[in-house]
């Protein structure tokens, strides 16, 4: 029995070690062929005859990547922790105060995640164009369509959030009121304190959809140096697409790869901690 | 109560308009969801009102909405006899046959990393890799991938003899198998950590009466894993399905246009050329109406099944 087990033990791992190649292999690849010059694509073999950087020299010479760096880091961390913030403090006013037509106005809330963005993408367009009713501001030489929807918060955040909170004792809350704290003081001491596990696996999903968002931006985006990095390196990739030079589109996936691959190297326990315990309460 | 108000600004001003303490925390109340709710008017449904609208208008792109022409139902019944309406819609559908065989996979794979081995942790983080990385670049890695002359995928068959590998981008027979293949790929660390999630929530007592009544590897899983996972597997499919109707990213980037004999393109590309290739935005909006309709049913096929399996 015992060996037995240690041989099914085996057989499990080498196919989860192949599995691994076939999971890794794309990126490996990729990496490897950003360092050929154009013509070694066709002669084949994983590893670089000739190792030249010249492809990397190309994007970071020819498209502004430290603005889209920024850029995207503007779009995906401020206003995921702000709309984060104010999904909390939804949550907590859904699950711990009471009041008339609650449930109405959380289900009414959670009506809109049925509504797929490509059904409103094109009006909320026209509103970010300034063309219609009260919407009179042309956002769309600035960065703001990329920030705003989030600031006002995430709906399917608060869903989860509001489902933690009821598995949470009352009397916590009671408490602190018979205490005398305000709400604002109970918010910030004790449900976000207490939120935080559940907070931050949702937060770090929100946030990775928001790094590598790219239908949004290249709607709403008009002023290019406003661009995030994906609609920059996938118009350098169409660019050099049309004349077959892969060693740079490779280098230009590698850019848009690694610096999400090196901030899950560090944080990867951690996130798949949070995968696993978001996984739990849905 | 009145010991500490002073921390609060509003709490003065409200005791003397002689508000209790109920309706002051009412106030707080509608007060904390006051944001999410504007948020979901301006960014939602006010875009939703503008595109049913539109879709019963002759509004062309770039002009103002209120002042385009009613034509009733027309943009509805030109979609239902566009030919290309139907086949973006098959595409879309098509591309979903993927979800069961990356589902099946994924089962598989959790299974085989929730053992409690000491090794298995790592290969969770490994199979993550793709979820976590950016669908355009890995779009274009795909591309050379299934390359037909240069790609590893046909060097790969050449070698194991397949004289004549298919031309995976050009043919429309197997174009849409390239994406599937891409999105299974990069969707199966995700269903993995749900399906392992699940498993971890199975109470052993299950598998040791399974163990003292004889049952071997299969019975168990089929018998006492399989239908125990069943919310998940629910769960996933209808994200999928969700998700799956709105796919534009991939088949935008790996093919031109709709994709060889329009073989690639889904609906949602259809929508976005129709409107801003063509300026008939108020077709696109007829199509953008009937893709709501499509994710609103399977949601509320999912709340509803879901609903059930609490109670």
């Amino acid at each position: 029995m015992k060996t037995r087990k240690r041989i099914v033990d085996i057989i499990i791992l080498v196919l989860l070690l192949a599995g691994s190649v076939l999971m890794l292999y794309p990126f490996v690849w990729m990496i490897f062929t950003s360092f050929k010059p154009k013509l070694h694509v066709y002669i084949g073999g994983l590893l670089p005859q000739v190792w030249t950087t010249e492809s990397y020299t190309q994007i970071w010479g020819e498209i502004d990547l430290l603005r889209g760096f920024l850029n995207t880091a503007m779009y995906s961390i401020p206003p995921v922790i702000i709309g984060s913030l104010v999904s909390v403090a939804a949550a907590y006013s859904f699950a711990k105060i009471r009041y008339k037509g609650r449930n109405a106005l959380f289900l009414f809330l959670l009506g809109s995640i049925m509504i797929p963005f490509p059904s409103i993408m094109v009006p909320q367009y026209v509103l970010f164009s300034g063309q219609f009713w009260v919407f009179r501001m042309n956002l769309l030489q600035s960065p703001w369509p990329l920030i705003l929807p989030k600031l006002t918060g995430n709906v399917m955040m608060i869903f989860f959030l509001r489902q933690f909170l009821y598995g949470i004792s009352d009397s916590l809350v009671e408490a602190a009121k018979i205490d005398g704290c305000s709400h604002l003081r109970i918010y910030w001491k004790i449900i976000l304190p207490l939120t935080i596990p559940a907070l931050s696996a949702h937060g770090v999903l929100w946030f990775i959809a928001a790094w590598n968002d790219y239908l949004a931006p290249t709607l709403f985006i008009k002023n290019p140096s406003w661009q995030p990095v994906t609609v920059m390196i996938a118009k350098f990739n169409e660019q050099y697409a049309i004349n077959n030079h892969v060693p740079r589109i490779m280098a230009g996936s590698v850019m848009l790869i690694v610096p999400v691959l090196i901030i899950y190297g560090f944080f990867q326990r951690w996130i798949i901690e949070s995968m696993m315990f978001a996984a739990v309460k849905e | 109560m009145q010991r500490t108000a002073g921390t609060t600004v509003a709490a003065p001003d409200l005791r003397r308009r002689g508000l209790n303490y109920r309706q002051k925390d009412a106030l707080w109340g509608y007060g904390l969801i006051t944001i999410p709710l504007i948020g979901m008017l301006i960014f939602v449904l006010i875009p939703f009102g503008m595109s049913v609208y539109a879709s019963f208008t002759s509004w062309p792109m770039g002009q103002a909405i209120e002042k385009a022409k009613n034509v009733g139902l027309k943009n509805y019944i030109d979609m239902f006899n566009n030919k290309l309406f139907w086949q973006s819609l098959g595409n879309t559908f098509y591309y979903m046959i993927g979800i069961p065989i990356g589902l099946a996979i994924s089962l598989l794979l959790a299974y085989a990393m929730n053992r409690g081995t000491h090794y298995e942790k790592v290969f969770r983080v490994v199979y993550y890799v793709p979820v976590i990385s950016s669908v355009v670049a890995i779009t274009f890695v795909f591309q050379q991938i299934f390359n037909s002359d240069v790609g590893i995928i046909n060097e790969g068959l050449r070698a194991l003899g397949v004289s004549d590998p298919p031309n995976w981008m050009s043919h429309a027979g197997y174009t849409k198998w390239v994406i599937m293949i891409m999105a299974i790929w990069k969707g199966l660390g995700s269903s993995i950590i749900l399906y392992i999630a699940g498993m971890q929530g199975i109470s052993r007592s299950y598998y040791e009466a399974a163990q003292v009544d004889g049952a071997n590897w299969w019975q168990t899983f089929r018998k006492i894993t399989l239908p125990l996972l069943m919310p998940v597997t629910f769960y996933l499919i209808v994200t999928g399905v969700i998700g799956g109707s709105q796919m534009y990213v991939e088949p935008r980037l790996m093919f031109t246009g709709n994709g060889p004999n329009n073989s690639t393109f889904t609906t949602v590309i259809h929508l976005y050329d129709r409107t801003f290739v063509n300026s008939k935005a108020g077709y696109g909006s007829a199509v953008a109406v009937f893709l709501a309709v499509i994710v609103f049913i399977l949601t509320l096929i999912q709340f509803k099944l879901n609903g059930k399996g609490d109670k």
